[in-house]
């Protein structure tokens, strides 16, 4: 099943996922509240801020036998607030895939709860702070006693472009469980002069070098959006969304 | 109208440290000019000014190429104007494939852009001419390549953008003596085409033997002490240089390298310790 979802006017919305699904949720409204609830699912869920203005997500639930993999895309101009909360309960993968621009503040606050037995919390944050932004990210992987066999990993990468102190990103492991795997990496820094100069130097002006930098730190293979309904055309408008950003 | 790179009395710090003391060159389409000199002296400092490395500081003089400032330039804008810099130790950017790269090099300086087939029958044939791997064009700019594939890659990115004077910094170190011969011939070979002039940095009589240098600088403590043709580099690559040192009188300028001290977990950099 593949589906696409417009979320307006400040709704709650519950998304339950059984089986095989890949849903598109493009979020259009000053606060949106989701609730994934999966079940003996197997999905792949995308979603992708449109809202032009001020914009606050907070997203709770729970999975339950089930593999879900959820990828953020969010490179508007406005601020934009972002709490999630998921449990992770027994037999579970969830993999967080995000993709964040920060051309105005950002404040995301990721807790992934592994709480039951052989549970697996994957994160990936790739995050480019552009000069005016500030972006603060707290992640948070928590694994409860009794979670056995429970991993959590979780690799954040952040691209400033002007001064390093702009983004702040907080990896954390909170583990109450002996018989775990756990991880968390994080890499922060500018752009290499020495990158740039050789950038420069074969005619490519700040603003293009910028453009091809953040592209390659920033977008995924254009396969992974193909799974999803209307995902070849968003592709392309976080492209060109990135393009229209590094060359203001 | 010809191109001329003209370069006058051209001082260059880095730091607070002079390196280049007073440097006047004049470089023509169709020369080549090899530049030659003990290390640590000023040739890469020279080449990397001219290109407009944020760290060279050029302190007094000019450059002028086309009877155009070149100081007034940022970089991009000299490469766009067709000066060209291979550098003797190129950057890794990963994440960025070649075949993006290249393409949106060769976009910048053109209007209309260059079309995909185009764009993939050029870097085809130049894969082809230095015998480099298939896979390049998609795979990430210089990451994870050999000493002598990022040189060649330097140079295929040179017949790509097809400059009017390009500087080879140090290109045939790290390459075997059958590389060695194919970049001279694609260089050789592009001069011949558009009239590239050339300045080539170079340890090795070899690369020039086979370059075939119209004139010859030697740059020794930041001054070119002696110019000349392909025999000075006969004679430097036979007699090296004490011969130049006795007869002008003069002491080249020693390497320096930071050294490093193992302080436990810690370690620090710190430069010139034998002062």
């Amino acid at each position: 099943m593949s589906r696409s979802i417009t979320l307006k006017d400040n709704k709650n919305y519950v998304l339950e996922i059984d089986g095989n699904d890949t849903v598109t949720l493009i979020v259009d409204s000053a606060e949106c509240n989701i609730e994934y609830a999966a079940n003996n699912a197997d999905a792949n869920v995308l979603v992708y801020i449109k809202n032009e203005k001020d914009t606050v997500l907070n997203e709770s639930g729970s999975i339950v036998n089930s593999k879900l993999c959820i990828k953020y895309i969010e490179l508007a101009n406005h601020c934009f607030k972002q709490n999630t909360n998921i449990d992770v309960c027994d037999n579970s993968i969830l993999e967080i895939r995000t993709i964040y621009l920060g051309i105005n503040d950002k404040k995301v606050d990721f807790d992934l709860v592994n709480k039951g037995v052989d549970t697996e919390v994957n994160i990936r944050n790739n995050v480019v702070c552009l000069d005016k932004a500030k972006v603060v990210l707290n992640v948070i992987g928590t694994i409860v006693k009794g979670a056995k066999r429970a991993k959590c990993h979780q690799k954040n990468h952040c691209l400033t472009v002007d001064s390093p102190e702009k983004a702040v990103v907080l990896p954390v492991l909170k583990i109450d469980e002996n018989d775990v795997e756990a991880s968390h990496s994080l890499s922060s820094g500018t752009i290499d002069e020495e990158v740039m100069f050789y950038m420069n130097s074969r005619g490519l002006s700040k603003k293009e070098a910028l453009n091809l930098m953040v592209l390659s730190y920033l977008m995924p293979n254009e396969e992974e959006f193909n799974v999803f309904e209307n995902g070849k055309e968003l592709y392309e408008l976080s492209l060109g969304r990135v393009k229209e950003v590094c060359s203001m | 109208m010809e191109k001329i790179l003209k370069i006058n009395d051209l001082h260059v710090s880095v730091g607070d440290k002079e390196i280049l003391k007073g440097i006047s060159l004049t470089v023509k389409p169709d020369e080549i000019h090899a530049i030659m000199g003990p290390n640590g002296n000023g040739k890469s400092t020279l080449l990397k000014a001219i290109m407009g490395h944020p760290a060279y500081t050029v302190t007094s003089g000019t450059i002028t190429f086309d009877d155009e400032d070149v100081l007034a330039m940022s970089v991009d804008e000299r490469s766009r104007k067709g000066l060209f810099l291979a550098m003797q130790y190129p950057k890794e950017i990963s994440g960025v494939t070649n075949s993006d790269f290249l393409r949106a090099a060769i976009n910048a300086r053109n209007e209309k852009p260059i079309s995909l087939f185009k764009f993939i029958k050029e870097i085809d044939k130049g894969i082809k001419t230095l015998k480099m791997k298939d896979d390049l064009a998609h795979r990430f700019v210089n990451d994870g390549f050999s000493g002598g594939e990022m040189k060649r890659n330097e140079i295929l990115q040179m017949m790509m953008i097809k400059p009017e004077l390009a500087m080879l910094d140090e290109i045939d170190s790290g390459l075997d003596v059958d590389a060695i011969k194919l970049v001279a011939d694609a260089a050789l070979k592009l001069k011949e085409e558009t009239k590239l002039g050339l300045m080539v940095v170079s340890h090795y009589e070899r690369f020039f033997s086979l370059m075939k240098p119209t004139h010859a600088h030697v740059i020794v403590d930041g001054k070119i002490v002696v110019e000349g043709d392909a025999e000075l580099v006969e004679k430097i690559d036979t007699d090296g240089y004490d011969w130049l040192y006795e007869e002008l009188k003069i002491k080249p300028l020693k390497e320096e390298r930071p050294m490093v001290y193992s302080l436990g977990t810690c370690a620090r950099n710190k430069r010139n310790v034998n002062e």
